[in-house]
């Protein structure tokens, strides 16, 4: 049966792929799937506009929401499965609120693009980072000890944030600072996209070969032991890579919620919960999810929408309907 | 000796209540070991402290000749199989997807099990009349397959001593002595077994090595036949509680007073 998840695995990718040149045809100005093709193969099909449209804007946004979807959705899977808790999300450590703040005091300093988005990683690391030595200072590692600090950590973070948005100029600052924390694609562009693709993929890497070990943790720390697992380290790993993961995504496109929490529940309902399977699967759903809400968003209404609003509208009842397909299981 | 076991101290952080006190005991291959007390006498702790979860604060463990707590989580894996006692799955994982987890102490950072694993794996469900449930999730089957399911996981581990936190807990009757029966063709096959339980009865079953853990932390060890006596029962259950033989099955039975 290991062939039927490398069988759904694959399917995934395919679905994903012909959905990328879908995506990438269709908007207020669309552009035929031919055209589309001698585009991305450096072909000139005589037409400047289209060529603009495709290169210029839609695949940076494209790729955005592939590498921003991606990484929620296996950071959300990873730390569901190393918290042994099916309700965590990847905001859950503080990782987001934290960026959110660093790219509010970017903001709020005037300051350029490239500048916001270092504070925002670095805002997110250090939101971790406070989350993980609070338990430390307690002398307890236990899972419900690091939860507990998570909350602790974001809602200290959550009134920071609201200290700046009040402090925040109303009339430029402000709407900048909650454009940034609903999330958004419009203004994705392809450096910042690379920027961050690096440290992601590594990161991401690192969590698919560890699938196995993320299967054992998931037992709970004392079994996990029991099995010859090094709780701390493979546990501090995982954290510091999905981490990056939530971080990266933050970066790209600011915060986006409910794809970390309902994306790895979708993938354990499609291809069952071993981690080898669904870290793969929960990465290529996460992508396909995100492209197709962003391209739902620049399509309907003649302003954009925030995309957060949509994963959110989709999300939650979503989620509710996966816990009541799932509530045999969640005891 | 797979375990010895010198004088061994426990007490946790921030409590004055010392839970383990100078125990002692030596554990060959083959052997069973039935661990008896009261509730709250500390019998999962000293099996944390035997699986190297818990240090304790005074005395040694040799396992396998070596010292406990020099040896890091895997090696200690590859010798000692624990199944802690509140084993709550929070993942449907499928059965088999659940037992191949047993090789993880043979695998690096990295590692996956290979397509050998798994056979071996499908091999030792068929072995213990399983191979069935190999496609069914974790969180649907019964307690007692569950049961099945875990020693399948110990026995992909090979190690060479099984510690088991109250293995007949939640089972049904016919359940739990069926499961004292794969314990004991467990130990035959030359694994070191230790066990908690409340019911005395099954130390009696199992005829191998006992030793009842009191309130104050002292364990009594020996031959199960010696260890368990009317006046030892009563005393650490706080129970007037008679042995009889039963002429009809041949074997002693521990029988607790009329309401």
């Amino acid at each position: 049966m290991k062939k039927k998840g490398i069988a759904v695995n694959i399917v995934l990718l395919i679905v994903l792929a012909i959905l990328v040149i879908a995506c990438l045809c269709v908007g207020k100005y669309s552009v035929s799937v031919a055209d589309c093709f001698r585009i991305l193969s450096g072909q000139d099909t005589g037409n400047a506009m289209d060529s603009k449209v495709i290169l210029g804007v839609r695949l940076p946004r494209v790729l955005a929401t592939l590498v921003v979807g991606a990484a929620l959705a296996l950071s959300g899977a990873v730390y569901q499965g190393i918290f042994k808790n099916p309700l965590v999300s990847p905001e859950f450590l503080g990782v987001s609120t934290g960026a959110c703040i660093g790219a509010a005091v970017g903001i709020l300093l005037s300051m350029g693009g490239t500048m916001i988005q270092i504070l925002a990683f670095l805002g997110g690391l250090a939101a971790v980072t406070l989350t993980l030595l609070i338990p430390k200072a307690v002398k307890s590692t236990s899972n419900i000890m690091l939860v507990l600090s998570g909350i602790i950590v974001a809602g200290a973070m959550s009134s920071i944030l609201g200290f700046i948005k009040y402090i925040a100029d109303p009339e430029t600052q402000l709407a900048a600072i909650t454009y940034w924390q609903l999330g958004s694609f419009a203004d994705a562009e392809m450096t910042n996209v690379l920027g961050v693709l690096p440290l992601t993929i590594a990161a991401a890497v690192i969590l698919l070969g560890m699938s196995f070990w993320i299967n054992i943790m998931s037992m709970g720390e004392q079994e996990a032991s029991s099995l010859g697992a090094n709780v701390p380290i493979l546990r501090g790993v995982c954290i510091v890579c999905a981490t990056i993961l939530t971080a990266g995504a933050v970066c790209i496109s600011g915060t986006i919620g409910w794809v970390g929490l309902v994306i790895p529940h979708f993938g354990r309902m499609l291809i069952g919960s071993d981690n080898r399977k669904l870290l793969p699967a929960a990465c290529t759903l996460g992508a396909i999810f995100m492209l197709l809400v962003d391209t739902v968003t620049r399509m309907i209404g003649p302003a954009e929408m925030p995309v957060s609003i949509l994963t959110g509208l989709i999300g939650a009842p979503f989620n509710a309907w996966l816990l009541y397909r799932q509530r045999m299981n969640l005891r | 000796m797979i375990y010895k076991l010198s004088d061994i101290d426990f007490t946790y952080p921030g409590s004055t209540r010392q839970i383990l006190k100078k125990v002692s005991f030596d554990l060959a291959e083959g052997q069973i070991m039935e661990i008896l007390g009261p509730n709250g006498a500390g019998k999962s702790t000293l099996l944390n402290c035997m699986a190297g979860l818990l240090k304790p604060h005074a005395g040694t463990i040799e396992l396998d000749g070596r010292d406990l707590s020099k040896m890091s989580p895997k090696e200690i894996a590859s010798l000692v199989a624990y199944v802690p006692q509140n084993h709550t799955p929070s993942f449907g994982y499928r059965v088999k997807d659940f037992v191949i987890m047993g090789v993880a102490p043979k695998l690096g950072i990295f590692g996956k099990p290979s397509a050998e694993d798994e056979k071996n794996c499908m091999e030792v469900l068929e072995e213990l009349g399983i191979d069935h449930l190999a496609e069914r999730s974790y969180l649907e089957i019964s307690g007692g397959e569950r049961q099945q399911a875990m020693i399948a996981r110990e026995l992909v581990q090979d190690p060479k001593v099984i510690l088991f936190d109250e293995p007949t807990a939640h089972l049904d009757y016919g359940n739990q002595h069926r499961m004292l029966k794969l314990i004991r063709s467990m130990s035959r096959k030359g694994y070191a077994v230790v066990i908690t339980t409340h019911n005395p009865d099954h130390a009696l079953l199992l005829k191998d090595r006992a030793g009842i853990l009191d309130k104050e932390g002292h364990m009594t060890c020996g031959p199960s036949e010696e260890i368990i006596t009317e006046e030892s029962l009563s005393k650490v259950y706080d129970c007037d509680l008679r042995l009889v033989h039963i002429e009809e099955m041949d074997r002693r039975a521990c029988v607790a007073p009329k309401l």
